[in-house]
Formats: structure tokens, C-alpha cells, sequence
């Protein structure tokens, strides 16, 4: 019992001390996760208007599929971009491997599936009088779809938050393609599956926590835009 | 309906209640290298001991310093490990008793084809780490506190730098994935000669330094202070320990091949010579 | 000026709510368009608004000198839905929007949004949520937005359905000197009413066909 109370002390310590190796763990994890979160969002963003709103033929296959993908383990995608990604894989030539740039392609993958998801639920509940009001009003093509994402922003920022939370807390495709390397590609999680083993059970726990506080942080966030998100659509 | 179902209830229920009496009374937990584990060797072992004795060993495969860790904690009976500075230190402080010497094995350093640092061939692995280091050569560290991490930073102190330079990558993770690794970037590392026999031919790697005594590496095996934690299975750990430096295990040991390859030399009670092993693999 | 020929409109697979074998209309009249619950107003002010496709027939537009267009035409024949969208913004916020659309310089459009809001009475609830507007100041905002543009036609569906008295006649006020600053305005109700008594044309949707009456001022339905 005074060995876990030691430890938290520790972890506290190390959060409060901006403990340099702890911080810029953190920094790589934030750094990975919000560059692959931004460069998912514009592809997502068309990919469930197009689900959304236009009836085209397979499109009822095309929104289980992305369920699907939803369901696919971290690992799995790990593996999968691994083999692309490998010396002897098909990609080998971008020498990506163990690189920040190949875990931002796997947090990427990852989020996509939880974007589309829930980008294409919300856009979905926007109302068809929107799209007429703006092409009435003279709005381009461009100009109605972007008035159609920011009708629905609380419902897009909640699908950020949601797939941020997803792609930080993902342990699984980090260590297989990112390799846990110190000062390049040690994320939060990774860092807690690993170095625990070398018995850093302090550092371990101040990570934990930091997750623990975005997760608290997040939900709340969430709880919020959901709850002005219905707003939007009931009024 | 609810009688029905009885003969199946009480069927569980028996099942249970033998599964836990065996558990409580004749579980070995050993804590061990991942070098022991990923080379065969305790699978190989282990099912011999087991055959001859009431006891089932569980086998929990984490780099030496989680191995002594867990041996600290009352976490596991008993530990066997590669790292004489850290076993001393750990009987010393009296978290271990017991300690014997086992066997041993020896690393050696691989690196891509190419040898872009130019050090195949040598046999002074401390000069071949200096060049490493002046090179800047990729070089990926365990950095897990293992066993063979300590072995690298001590080559790394007897050679007279810190390893800060610009290819150094310290991974966190085990002997198997530091290979992949090595070998996806072609750089170097530093292995024990079980892991890489066991994983060469599926790795773009050489052998570039080998046959060093600073390469050596000797195995312990020590049993977690009974005095410091209570149900501990003290009597099954000495046993396994007793079975290991018997003439028994040492010859199963001896015995013991690896893609017909020597990999691990019994050594108990005896000062071993390291250049031996690499000699009777050529 | 609008003209319509052999037009034919209805849902999937079921007859034809209409069909209107000829209609032209000048395009300067404040029209009333009746016709019972069912009868296919709105899919008929919908097709002239380019919202739907027709099943068959022709419409066309002839506005100014320009040659004559299919609908849509944006910003020149404007549909109103009965419950109009606002967008989820304040109420200039709402003016702003059709200002960025068609590139006003900056001056310009908050010059002529203020203009605006305070002639349509909306000045007070400039920076107010449009969404918590009361529904007769929802339909002026509506209006105001669309008169931005200066429309050379409006159609407006059901405009008055769901208004109490006051709010009826702001609301009436304000189409009729929409239609004395030169817009022409086709509005649907079931139901006769202040507005309806202004209009100085009557198109009805009756067993199927569109009837077209010219009436003076003050003659009773």
C-alpha cells in the first residue's frame, strides 16, 4: 500500500514538475493524433455528405461497410500497414516505417471510420430546407455544402472530439508501426504498454492520468456540443 | 427446469473447484529473460521437469529489470536472468536468496549486409561500439532495462561514449521486435545469440561482431525471498532450481539445439570461457 | 413573364396531382393560389422554383431581356418554404450569408444588411439568435433575405398559415410593398384572409386542372 502511494506521489510529481521526458511523450502523442485527426477531417467531411446525400446505388452497403471499418482492431490496422509499409512490403520504398509519418497514416485509418460514422449521422438529421434555402439564394455549389457543415458544426465537432479520443487512447497500431522509439515515436500509450515493463510504474501513472484528464475532458466537451447539437436540429 | 440444470451446475462447479486446488498448491511462477523464452529453451525444458516433479511452471517472458522487478514485488517464485550487476544487487538487498549459476550464452552484434559503419569482421566489440558511435551509425537499443541493455551500456561505457549520437534509437520493447526493427531500418543492434539463430532467416541482418569475452553472458537463477511475501511457492521454486543445476538439467541443457546450432552452455558451478561457444557454432 | 405548357407533376408512380395544359402570366401581379389541402399548391410553386423536376412539360421564365430559362434561377424567382430555414446564426448573420454568396464588398453589404433589417422592423434583433425569433418576425427575416436580392419573383407557401393576427398583418404589410418595389408574388393559402384580399389575381387548383381568374380590388370570393 505505501509502494502505490509512493508511486502516485511520483506521477503527481512528474506532472506538476513538467518533467521533461514525460512532457514530450505527450507532445509526440498530441502531435500524431491532432495531425492525423485534421488531415481525416476534410476527406470524412465529403465521404459521409456523399452517404448522406445522394442516393446512389450500394449505398446502404457502403455505410455498413465504414460500420465495419469501425470495428476493425487498432492491431489490424497496425498489421495491415506494417506489411504496406515494410522493407519488403509494397511501400518500402518511403522508408516510413517506425516513423511519426507512418503512425499519423495508422491514427488516420483509424479515425476515418469513427468520422464518416458519426459526420454522416449528423449531417444526415440536417434538414433538406437548407440546402434549397442557400441554391435558392443564389449560393454556389461549394458555398451550399460548406453552410451545410457549419448547420451542423456541433455535430462535426463532436465527431472530432469523439475520433480524437479514439486515435490518442490506441495503443495497438502505434507500437507496431511507430516502434515506441524514444524522442520520435514514444506516445502516451505506448510508453505505458512498454516502459512499464522496465518497472516505470510513476511514469506509467502520470500518463495514465494525463489520459484520464483528456478523457474527462473530452466527454465533457462531447456532452456539451450533443447537447447543442439538438438544439440545432429540434429548433 | 432449474433441476435439469443441476447436474450441469454441479459438473461446474467441480470443475472449478479442482481447477483452483491445483492452481494454489502446484503453480511455479518464474519470471524470465525473453531470451530463454523466444530460443525454444524453456519450452524444451521445462515439460521434462514437469514430468518428473508435482509442479507446473509459469512461465512470464519480460526484459531483467521487469523479471527482478516482479521478483521484488512477491509477484513470481522465482527469476532467471542475464544481468550480474543487477542479480548482486537485488540477493544483496535481500529480495533474492539463493543464486546459482546456470549457464550461459553470448551476444553478438548484427547489422545490415552493407556494413555501412565498416566493423564486420572484428572481434573487439567494444572498438566495433566506439565506430558505431563515431558513424552515427542507426543503431537500435532494446531500452527496456533488459538484461542485454545493460550488456550494451556497459560496451557502451568500455568504449568511451554515451550513446547520444544521431542514429541511436532506444525502442522500449523486446529482443524480437528490436530485430524487425534493426532489420526495417538496416541499422545495427546488439542480440543474444538465441533470439537471433531463432529469428535470422527471416531478417535482412549479418552477424558483423562475435567471439569478444565482453559478449559474455552467464545466466542466474535466484529464489525470491520467502521471508519478504507470504504465499510464496517457495519448496516448488527450489526444486525447479535444484532440477536446473542437476546433471540432468545441465545435460538437457547441453543438449539443447536451436536450427542444430549450440546455444546455451551449462555452467554450473563452473567458470565458463565465452569464446567456447562461438567456436563449437563454426 | 413565366409560361407553362402540357405540365404534369406528382410523387413515384401515382397519377398526376395536375395538369396544366397552358398558363402564362406576366410576371407583375400579386397572385393568390388556391386550391383545398392536397390539391398540389406547393409542388406547383416548387416546379415554377426549379426545386423539382417536372414528370412532363415545359416552364419558362422570360425575365427582363434576358432569354428565356428553365428553373431554377436563383436569386430572381425565390421559393419560401411555409416554415422558412433560417440559417442556425443571428439575424444579420442570416443577410450576411446571401451577402458573401454573391461577393458584396464589405461597406456595401453591412450598409445595405442594416438597411434592410431596419426596413422589414428587424433593426432591434440584429445580433439576436434567429432561431428564438417569434414566427411572424421568422417569416419578415425570411422576406428580408430575400429581398436582399431583390427578386423579380417570389413564391411563398402558405406565408400566413401559422401566424396569429398581428403577426398576419406585419407580415402583409410587408409583401405588399415587396410588390409595389416591382417584385411579382404567387402566394398559396386555403384559407382567405387581409392578404388574400390584396390580390389582384386568382389561379385555382380545382378537380385537377388550374383555373386562372383576373379580379378587381374589393370584389368578394
Amino acid at each position: 500500500m505505501r509502494e502505490l502511494m509512493n508511486t502516485v506521489g511520483e506521477a503527481l510529481y512528474l506532472l506538476v514538475s513538467f518533467d521533461p521526458a514525460l512532457w514530450e511523450i505527450i507532445g509526440v502523442s498530441f502531435r500524431v493524433s491532432l495531425t492525423a485527426i485534421f488531415a481525416a477531417l476534410p476527406p470524412s467531411l465529403l465521404i459521409a455528405l456523399l452517404l448522406a446525400r445522394v442516393a446512389f446505388p450500394g449505398r446502404w452497403f457502403a455505410i455498413s461497410l465504414v460500420n465495419t471499418f469501425m470495428a476493425v482492431p487498432t492491431v489490424v490496422v497496425g498489421l495491415v500497414l506494417f506489411m504496406l509499409l515494410s522493407r519488403s512490403g509494397p511501400l518500402g520504398e518511403w522508408q516510413l516505417l517506425f516513423t511519426q509519418r507512418a503512425m499519423i497514416m495508422g491514427q488516420f485509418l483509424l479515425a476515418m471510420p469513427v468520422l464518416i460514422a458519426m459526420l454522416h449521422s449528423t449531417l444526415q438529421s440536417i434538414d433538406q430546407r437548407a440546402w434549397e434555402t442557400a441554391r435558392q439564394l443564389g449560393a454556389g455549389w461549394w458555398s451550399s455544402l460548406w453552410l451545410l457543415i457549419r448547420e451542423a458544426r456541433f455535430g462535426v465537432i463532436a465527431a472530432v472530439l469523439a475520433a480524437f479520443g479514439r486515435i490518442i487512447a490506441e495503443v495497438g497500431s502505434a507500437v507496431m508501426i511507430g516502434g515506441n522509439i524514444e524522442h520520435f515515436t514514444r506516445t502516451i500509450t505506448t510508453a505505458i504498454a512498454l516502459e512499464t515493463l522496465k518497472g516505470k510504474f510513476a511514469q506509467g501513472l502520470a500518463l495514465g492520468l494525463v489520459l484520464l484528464l483528456l478523457a474527462l475532458v473530452l466527454n465533457v466537451l462531447l456532452g456539451v456540443m450533443r447537447g447543442r447539437g439538438h438544439q440545432t436540429v429540434s429548433a | 427446469m432449474l433441476q435439469r440444470r443441476f447436474p450441469l451446475l454441479a459438473a461446474l462447479a467441480l470443475t472449478f473447484l479442482l481447477a483452483s486446488g491445483a492452481q494454489a498448491a502446484d503453480i511455479v511462477r518464474l519470471a524470465t529473460t525473453t531470451s530463454t523464452y523466444n530460443s525454444g529453451l524453456l519450452d524444451y525444458l521445462l515439460p521434462k521437469f514437469e514430468q518428473d516433479h508435482p509442479y507446473q511452471v509459469q512461465v512470464i517472458p519480460v526484459g531483467t529489470g521487469k523479471a527482478l522487478r516482479l521478483g521484488r514485488d512477491g509477484d513470481v517464485d522465482v527469476v532467471l536472468t542475464h544481468a550480474p550487476g543487477a542479480e548482486k544487487a537485488f540477493v544483496d538487498a535481500g529480495y533474492g536468496v539463493e543464486p546459482h549459476g546456470v549457464m550461459y550464452n553470448d551476444f553478438v552484434i548484427v547489422g545490415p549486409a552493407d556494413d555501412p559503419a565498416g566493423i564486420e569482421g572484428g572481434d573487439d566489440a567494444t572498438r566495433a561500439f566506439a565506430t558505431l558511435a563515431d558513424e552515427g551509425a542507426t543503431f537500435i537499443s532494446r531500452g527496456d532495462d533488459s538484461g542485454t541493455e545493460k550488456k550494451e551500456n556497459h560496451l557502451w561505457q568500455d568504449a568511451g561514449t554515451t550513446p547520444d549520437f544521431e542514429g541511436y534509437r532506444s525502442a522500449g520493447q523486446g529482443m524480437g521486435a528490436v530485430l524487425n526493427m534493426a532489420s526495417e531500418l538496416q541499422g545495427y543492434t546488439l542480440t543474444d545469440r538465441g533470439t537471433w539463430l531463432a529469428m535470422k532467416d527471416k531478417l535482412d541482418l549479418e552477424i558483423m561482431v562475435e567471439g569478444d569475452k565482453a559478449l559474455f553472458n552467464p545466466y542466474q537463477v535466484i529464489l525470491v525471498n520467502p521471508e519478504r511475501h507470504e504465499g510464496l511457492n517457495t519448496q516448488g521454486a527450489r526444486a525447479l532450481a535444484e532440477w536446473l543445476i542437476s546433471d540432468e538439467g545441465q545435460d538437457l541443457i547441453d543438449a539443447f539445439r536451436l536450427n542444430d546450432k549450440v546455444l546455451f552452455h551449462a555452467s554450473a558451478g563452473e567458470k565458463v570461457d565465452p569464446s567456447a561457444a562461438v567456436q563449437e557454432n563454426d | 413573364m413565366l409560361e407553362v405548357s402540357q405540365l404534369a407533376h406528382g410523387f413515384d408512380r401515382e397519377p398526376a396531382l395536375w395538369e396544366i395544359s397552358h398558363l402564362q402570366w406576366q410576371g407583375r401581379s400579386l397572385v393568390h393560389l388556391r386550391g383545398d389541402n392536397g390539391s398540389g399548391k406547393t409542388t406547383l410553386l416548387r416546379l415554377l422554383a426549379g426545386l423539382e423536376v417536372p414528370r412532363q412539360g415545359t416552364i419558362r421564365w422570360t425575365l427582363g431581356n434576358a432569354a428565356p430559362l428553365s428553373p431554377p434561377c436563383p436569386g430572381r424567382v425565390l421559393y419560401l418554404h411555409q416554415q422558412p430555414y433560417l440559417f442556425d446564426t443571428s439575424v444579420a448573420g442570416n443577410l450576411r450569408y446571401v451577402a458573401r454568396w454573391h461577393g458584396w464588398r464589405r461597406e456595401e453589404a453591412r450598409h445595405r444588411v442594416a438597411a434592410m433589417l431596419e426596413h422589414c422592423g428587424l433593426a432591434a434583433h440584429a445580433e439576436q439568435r434567429a432561431r428564438s425569433l417569434s414566427g411572424g418576425e421568422r417569416m419578415r427575416l425570411a422576406l428580408a433575405r430575400a429581398w436582399l436580392l431583390s427578386p423579380r419573383v417570389l413564391l411563398l407557401d402558405e406565408p400566413t398559415a401559422s401566424l396569429d393576427r398581428q403577426a398576419i398583418a406585419d407580415v402583409c404589410t410587408l409583401i405588399s410593398s415587396l410588390h409595389e418595389a416591382g417584385c411579382a408574388i404567387v402566394l398559396s393559402a386555403h384559407q382567405p384572409s387581409v392578404l388574400t384580399e390584396r390580390c389582384d389575381e386568382y389561379w385555382c387548383l380545382e378537380q385537377r386542372c388550374l383555373q386562372v381568374s383576373a379580379f378587381k380590388q374589393g370584389v368578394a370570393v
